[in-house]
């Protein structure tokens, strides 16, 4: 059934293995490492203890729990760096944990016999040796477990400019001298190809008033490396998703066990070419926010396959995702809450800058103007707080924010959602300019039609966690083939009254993406099963997606064919009835 | 029927009887700190008995306030309503009624539905419980008759098995079914003016749609009049007879809904329009009003849509504009319907169409700098 | 709600364990011993210096110690294990089973898990006993005087967010004001002050009963004396509440009446209590069904937080007046090196706290249908 599910996607050229992120035996050693510093800090308090009850005669612990303390801290400090590169080095380090036991034991020993033996003074020091010895086995118990991931797959960390991501440190745009609005040449972004810096010194040659159909207008000149394309292939997608599944467990019980999952991505495929906008829409708890932030690994996926422009990201080390993460940028939704209110735009531009590296201030502070420009907010702005601006200035801010670390792709999540409908337009218009400059590749999250079908090449609606349907904007408004999607595309209000039409209505509500029903995910709400007398395979055969009619249109649907203009219309002609009857029941 | 502002009868004297519900000059203000909000300066309307009004606007148009103002269910400070702001409602002025006369009038006469369906339903009683307390209220009846007209309301709005559910609490219940209990809720006394105040702005498209289409059932049902407040066109195109729409606290135009929506006369509802995206759009840029919303203490003295507006010229600076005929019982508060205006008029209809038609921009500042 | 309460159970058992180990490390970290109340005796000789420290087992490490203490360890047996710890021996009761089973089993009355918190070095008097001889007069102070102020405070608390800003509201602030800033000792000497000193003098100054006139508190005669004049009796102690309750209320009062008043803003501020007023239903009704509930919630934890106050007391209060309370006992026992009195009480306070908290979960839990444990 899989093969069935992903004919046309094509499998992606793998450019080379990333490290991948220690599997959990070692993670959970990282935790433990964290247990050590916590003893460590306990270990001080005994030791301030002892020197409280010195006066009864303690003081000889001191350097026996010193002769303890610096070497885990040492320790704990060379296992979280080095055990992730070299197998020879997490051995290294179980030798070395046991020769710090070792030698702390016989100090202490040593120590004890050449004292009058004190019977308080001896048990804080076993208080203080106990830990390190139970953690010494612990590490090596979790490094001998982890050993077995290592199997000489060591390579070396993923570098910048190998990752193919642009400059941080270079200019966004280029400055030109201050002049009267009107006189400030349109969007003039240099071709391909240009020398570097050969363009940025000279500003493009002003493009005449009224091409493309625009108004003039003050548009900052894109610096040539920033406007580059994208490093990826011609003709082969920049992001290749495969099954991809995102389960969340659920807890609960006396022992807080799992007790169920929550199945917000359940095995979804789909390919973005380079320079394409992709849409996924759905209604709330489709699992199309998860899937976005999963597609970049902000979440984990469960299982599955993202191929971006040529690196495998699931289970990727963090190192090594680092410099990925600057081509994969996110736009949240709600511009209120995701901007830190006590930070100034200059640090909540800037954080992801320091994060990839650039420390020198100034050149950040350059990077954020220069990012604030291209969304068209004033380069002074970087030294205001969040609430001084509006919704559509923070969402602005939230785009600059990607756009500092200079992505090829970015993952809208409901980007104008929460905006006014003049506001939204300005955004939308803002991200459609955006893409066009830097020659970027969307994937857009949203729930409203309308906004998708202006704006997208190519959408897919999610339900519960999976694709219904897949296409082009053409093919899917068109010709949907999902009666989900018919139905999503009949319940668009028109704000044109001459369009007013009866809806096709769904009954009941999107089940819980806890307990997914059977088969077609779709079956309990579905019209044209209703319609076509409640065949069985709906419920017990989950479809595949597969092609329907032209190239690149799929729909999961075992009864795709059955829809057409007659069923749509006389299944909208009954839909009301339930809501009428509802009414007659009074 | 929504009268112009030039049939309207005398201050101080009720309208016609097919009149349900007749505003006349409403003003409110809120006293805050930093100054006066004028959140609604000035609002006319009327609304005939069984019709249906829609109100739009942006956040902060004042389109609620004016509702909440209405219902009187602001609190008063910080709120303050003007002195000769009318409201008269089936032959009563609400804001000058007794605060007891008026809390038989609230859920009884008049109905409100709210956005919010999850935080506008008291968490800790059950949907049943919070129906039937306002009909036991309002109808005299006892708790047992009351429990049952719960059930009814529930079965009324489409809820599947209402016994169990009267006994659920709200977070027990999706959105929306939530929203249908609190239009169960709204329609448990049989008002005679539903007050929809963005009834399915939290809802998903396919529960949008339910509701929708349920709102109309029950209104060709039931006879009530309605007021449907929103920011989509969209549900105001499906929804409504008269549209009322406002900006920064006035009425910008009103008219039909075939009026506003497909030949707006105010330079704003033409943008608004304008900016929607559509398919014929693709591949253009959007139509998009530049600038942001005024803020409402340094509101533009005159035309306060001016500073944004595509069509301006030096008349819109210096000279404050009323709610001018704008033909065929529409009015419009834009210079534009000036008879000395009547080139730029035709000009900017001209635009307007040109850019309904292609999907090019505005004609104002490039809104890539909108926020500047 | 059963599992809640069962899982909430088990994990309250290391908790107390947790518990038993920090009191014991803490009066450990104390400096001096129980035997530092003889630094400044000069009759005091060494000998029996170390007669008392060997008679109370101080010489023991501090493991054997703690295991004695907790009643793991049976205390009559001798030797230490690698230096310092109890050697298996130890761990066996008197009836040869485990020491730490029930006395039943194991014949074993010693330590904690045996009911007993040892003696008062300085009475004799077993531990117990004494918190509770000292833990009634603190119910009765403490409970009375969180059962005012709790009252007063969320009718204040509540009356001031119905009429914001207005006269009573910005009364109540200047009050509440005033209540956190007067500190205890000087209200309450004040209060001496006035009403029993030589002006007034119509309230006692301090104590619980009136000595002339009854045997102690607590004493078998006192009980004896309460059966013959049970009315004298509680005019007594009731003459005798008055002051210490009016200093508990006045400064507890404040912080309470601006949590109530917060928590009250904040309900009527909701959306549901806007649709309460769209219904057509009353004030009274918005304010005290449909505010009040919800404000109410929050208020609940707090309170569960200030249970402990009626075994804890209020040490200088109770200090002051000088009330026979847990608070005084406390105050004695730190003056007097009095090691298993203090830890006693810091045991049962710190029990009676993690309790406390269990008691406002499940009644959270109870009250608010949206929380499902």
């Amino acid at each position: 059934m899989t093969a069935a599910a992903t004919p046309s996607v094509a499998e992606p050229t793998v450019k080379r293995k990333l490290r991948r992120r220690p599997p959990a035996a070692i993670r959970n050693g990282r935790a433990l490492m964290i247990a050590i510093a916590g003893y460590v800090a306990a270990g001080l308090f005994i030791l301030l203890l002892g020197l409280v009850i010195g006066a009864r005669g303690v003081s000889g612990i001191i350097l026996p729990a010193l002769a303890v303390v610096v070497p885990i801290v040492v320790l704990c400090i060379l296992t979280v760096r080095l055990t992730r590169t070299r197998q020879v080095w997490a051995l290294a380090l179980v030798v070395g944990w046991a020769a710090v036991v070792a030698v702390a034991v016989g100090f202490l020993i040593a120590t004890m016999a050449s004292r009058q033996p004190d019977a308080n003074a001896t048990f804080f020091a076993q208080l203080l040796l106990t830990p390190p010895f139970f953690l010494a086995v612990a590490s090596a118990w979790h490094f001998l477990r982890g050993a077995r991931w290592f199997n000489g797959e060591w390579e070396h960390p993923l570098k910048a400019d190998e990752s193919g991501a642009r400059p941080i440190s270079a200019p966004l745009v280029v400055s030109a001298p201050p002049a009267p609005a009107d006189s400030v040449p349109s969007a003039a972004h240099a071709t391909a190809g240009t020398a570097p810096l050969a363009a940025a010194g000279a500003p493009a040659a002003p493009v005449a008033p009224g091409m493309d159909g625009h108004e003039p207008e003050i548009r900052p000149i894109v610096a040539p490396e920033v406007a580059a394309p994208a490093s990826a292939e011609a003709g082969r997608p920049l992001v290749s998703v495969q099954g991809l599944k995102k389960h969340f467990p659920i807890y609960g019980g006396v022992l807080r066990r799992q007790i169920g999952t929550v199945y917000a991505v359940d095995g979804v495929d789909f390919d973005i070419m380079p320079g394409e906008t992709f849409s996924l829409v759905g209604e709330s708890g489709c699992g199309k926010t998860t899937l976005g932030r999963t597609v970049i690994q902000l979440t984990p996926s469960t299982d599955g396959r993202v191929v971006f422009d040529g690196y495998e990201l699931a289970d990727v080390d963090p190192e090594d995702m680092r410099p990925l993460r600057r081509r994969m940028q996110i736009i949240f939704q709600d511009p209120f809450g995701s901007l830190n209110p006590r930070m100034p735009i200059s640090d909540i531009i800037g954080e992801g800058l320091l994060a990839q590296g650039l420390t020198d201030r100034q050149a950040r502070d350059k990077r954020t103007e220069d990012a604030l420009e291209l969304v068209g907010l004033r380069r002074e702005y970087t030294r205001r707080y969040p609430h001084e601006f509006s919704g559509g200035q923070r969402q602005r801010i939230g785009v600059a924010r990607a756009l500092a670390l200079g992505p090829d792709f970015i993952v809208a999540d409901e980007p104008v959602s929460a905006l006014d409908v003049s506001i939204q337009s300005q955004v939308l218009n803002l991200l459609l300019d955006l893409k066009r400059d830097l020659k970027l590749t969307y994937l857009f999250i949203s729930h409203n039609l309308s906004v998708v079908q202006y704006f997208s090449d190519r959408v897919a609606v999610m339900y519960l966690g999976k694709i219904a349907e897949i296409g082009t904007v053409d093919q899917l408004y068109a010709d949907p083939r999902h009666p989900y999607t018919v139905a999503l595309l009949s319940a668009i209000p028109e704000a044109d009254p001459r369009r007013r039409r009866k809806r096709l209505v769904l009954k009941g509500d999107v089940p819980s993406p806890a307990a997914p029903p059977s088969g077609c995910r779709f079956h309990t709400r579905c019209w044209l099963r209703e319609r076509l007398g409640n065949p069985e395979r709906c419920t017990t055969e989950d479809p595949a997606l597969r092609t329907f009619g032209e190239e690149g249109h799929r729909v999961a649907c075992h009864f795709a064919e059955d829809i057409s203009q007659t069923t749509v219309e006389q299944a909208t002609a009954e839909a009301p009835a339930v809501v009428a009857a509802a009414v007659e029941g009074e | 029927m929504t009268e112009t502002s030039t049939e309207r009868p005398v201050a101080g004297a009720p309208p016609r009887d097919d009149i349900l519900l007749d505003v006349r000059n409403l003003k409110t203000y809120f006293r805050v700190m930093d100054g006066v909000v004028p959140a609604v300066d000035g609002v006319n309307f009327s609304l005939g008995k069984g019709h249906t009004l829609g109100i739009v606007g942006e956040s902060g148009s004042g389109k609620s306030v004016t509702a909440l103002t209405v219902m009187r269910l602001l609190d008063i400070p910080p709120a303050e309503i003007g002195e000769d702001s009318e409201a008269w409602f089936d032959g009563r002025d609400l804001l000058k009624l007794p605060e007891s006369d008026m809390r038989r009038i609230r859920g009884n006469d008049i109905a409100m539905i709210f956005q919010e369906p999850l935080t506008s339903l008291n968490p800790v009683f059950t949907v049943g419980d919070q129906i039937a307390e306002q009909v036991e209220l309002h109808m005299k009846v006892k708790a047992r008759e009351a429990r049952d007209r719960a059930v009814e309301m529930l079965r009324l709005v489409g809820i599947p098995s209402p016994e169990r559910r009267a006994k659920q609490y709200p977070h027990e219940l999706s959105g929306g079914m939530r929203q249908r209990v609190m239009i169960g809720m709204a329609l448990s006394c049989e008002p005679k003016l539903l007050i929809a105040d963005e009834p399915t702005t939290a809802l998903d498209v396919t529960v949008q749609a339910q509701i929708l289409e349920l709102l109309k059932a029950i209104q060709e049902r039931t006879g009530a009049a309605l007021i449907l407040i929103t920011h989509d066109l969209g549900v105001v195109a499906e929804m409504v007879d008269n549209v009322i729409v406002m900006y920064a606290g006035q009425v910008v135009e009103q008219g039909t809904v075939d009026q506003v929506l497909l030949e707006p006369r105010m330079p704003y509802t033409m943008g608004l329009i304008e900016s929607i995206p559509t398919v014929e759009k693709r591949g253009g840029r959007l139509s998009a009003i530049s600038g942001v919303v005024p803020s409402p203490f340094h509101l533009p003295p005159h035309c306060r849509f001016e500073p944004r507006c595509p069509y301006r010229w030096e008349t819109c600076r210096t000279v404050t504009p009323e709610l001018y005929n704008a033909g065929d019982g529409r009015v419009a508060r834009c210079h534009l319907h000036l008879v000395e205006a009547t080139a730029r008029r035709e000009a900017a209809i001209a635009q307007h169409r040109q850019n309904m038609a292609m999907g090019r921009r505005f004609t104002g500042a490039p809104d890539r700098l909108g926020d500047r | 709600m059963t599992k809640f309460v069962i899982r909430r159970a088990i994990q309250a058992i290391p908790v107390l364990f947790g518990i038993t180990i920090v009191v014991y490390g803490i009066l450990l970290a104390a400096p001096g011993g129980p035997e530092a109340k003889f630094a400044n005796n000069p009759r005091m000789t060494q000998e029996a210096k170390d007669k008392f420290i060997k008679a109370w087992g101080l010489d023991q490490p501090i493991p054997i110690q703690y295991c004695r203490w907790m009643g793991l360890c049976n205390p009559e047996t001798e030797g230490t294990m690698l230096g310092s710890l109890p050697t298996p021996a130890a761990f066996i009761g008197p009836s040869g089973l485990p020491n730490f089973l029930p006395t039943v089993m194991s014949g074993a009355t010693n330590g904690l898990l045996h009911g007993d918190l040892g003696r008062s070095i300085n009475s004799g008097e077993p531990v117990v006993d004494r918190i509770a001889r000292a833990a009634l007069p603190t119910f009765i102070l403490a409970g009375i005087a969180l059962v005012v102020w709790l009252s007063i405070a969320i009718t204040m608390g509540v009356y001031a967010a119905i009429h914001r800003y207005s006269l009573f509201d910005n009364a109540a602030t200047v009050f509440s004001y005033v209540g956190f800033a007067m500190p205890t000792f000087w209200l309450g000497i004040m209060l001496i002050f006035i009403f029993s000193g030589p002006g007034l003098n119509i309230l006692p100054a301090g104590g619980m009963t009136e000595t002339r006139l009854s045997p102690p508190f607590g004493s078998d005669q006192y009980w004896a004396y309460f059966g013959q004049h049970p009315v004298q009796a509680l005019t007594d102690i009731g003459k005798h509440l008055i002051l210490p309750v009016i200093t508990l209320v006045v400064v507890n009062i404040a912080g309470d009446s601006r949590f109530v008043r917060a928590s009250m803003l904040e309900a009527l501020g909701q959306d549901f209590v806007r649709t309460a007023k769209a219904k057509g239903l009353p004030a009274r009704v918005v304010n005290f069904k449909h505010a009040l509930r919800n404000a109410l919630l929050p208020v609940i934890t707090n309170i569960g937080l200030e249970i402990p106050f009626l075994f804890t007391g209020a040490i200088v209060t109770e200090t002051i007046f000088s009330w026979p309370g847990i608070g005084k006992l406390t105050i004695d026992a730190t003056r007097e090196f009095d090691y298993p009195i203090l830890m006693g009480v810091l045991l049962v306070t710190s029990v009676l706290v993690v309790f406390a908290n269990l008691l406002a979960d499940i009644a959270y839990g109870y009250v608010d249908p949206r929380i499902k444990y």
